[in-house]
């Protein structure tokens, strides 16, 4: 990947801890998309 | 890396956040984000750590290793990922980083949201259960711009 010229070298720490907790996260729902949103035909070829 | 648990005391605080693609690895029943250009896997729920085969901590100036993001999701769509079943998000980066005029390439990463293909669209609930972020469906490639979709 080409970040382009290379200026600046330093040391960051993140405010917060960028790795969710297991306890982080809701309980998933079903995984059934959107039909609005993903198109039919896709739907059928992925059935 | 051994040398990565040592006390360093930062310049800056908060992690960068940048734009990048992930190859897709299946792992059993575990679906995986892997580097698009390397065998590296990202694990679920713990921070990704940049490795260089020379030895030294990465990233250095001298070396072209570290976790490779793009500042800007135009310039990551400027690049040859649409030739892979490419998976696009937001990561966060920290510890050691290198920061250049187009990106930046750094010691630490985790994914922050990630952008899945309408034809990977299988791989969004598992992708959002392993690694706890927010996953939506777009075509980033092929519609351009941000992304606006259905979100798990």
């Amino acid at each position: 990947m080409d970040i382009g010229t290379e200026e600046e070298e330093y040391v960051t720490e993140p405010v917060e801890d960028p790795v969710p907790r297991e306890d982080d996260v809701e309980p998933v729902e079903a995984p059934v998309p959107d039909p609005d949103r993903v198109p039919a035909a896709l739907l059928a070829v992925e059935a | 890396m051994a040398m990565s648990n040592r006390l360093v005391v930062p310049d800056r605080v908060g992690a960068e956040v940048g734009w990048r693609a992930w190859a897709i690895e299946t792992r059993g029943d575990e679906i995986l984000l892997s580097s698009v250009t390397r065998a590296e896997v990202w694990p679920a729920r713990e921070r990704m750590e940049a490795s260089c085969r020379i030895g030294h901590e990465p990233p250095a100036k001298s070396c072209g290793c570290g976790l490779y993001a793009a500042s800007t999701l135009e310039h990551l769509q400027g690049m040859d990922y649409h030739r892979h079943e490419a998976v696009i998000g937001q990561v966060a980066l920290w510890g050691r980083v290198i920061a250049g005029t187009l990106g930046w390439r750094a010691q630490f990463g985790y994914p922050e949201r990630l952008l899945v293909p309408y034809g990977l669209w299988r791989l969004a609930v598992p992708l959002r259960d392993a690694y706890g972020v927010q996953v939506q469906l777009a075509n980033v490639f092929a519609e351009g711009g941000e992304p606006s979709g259905h979100r798990h």
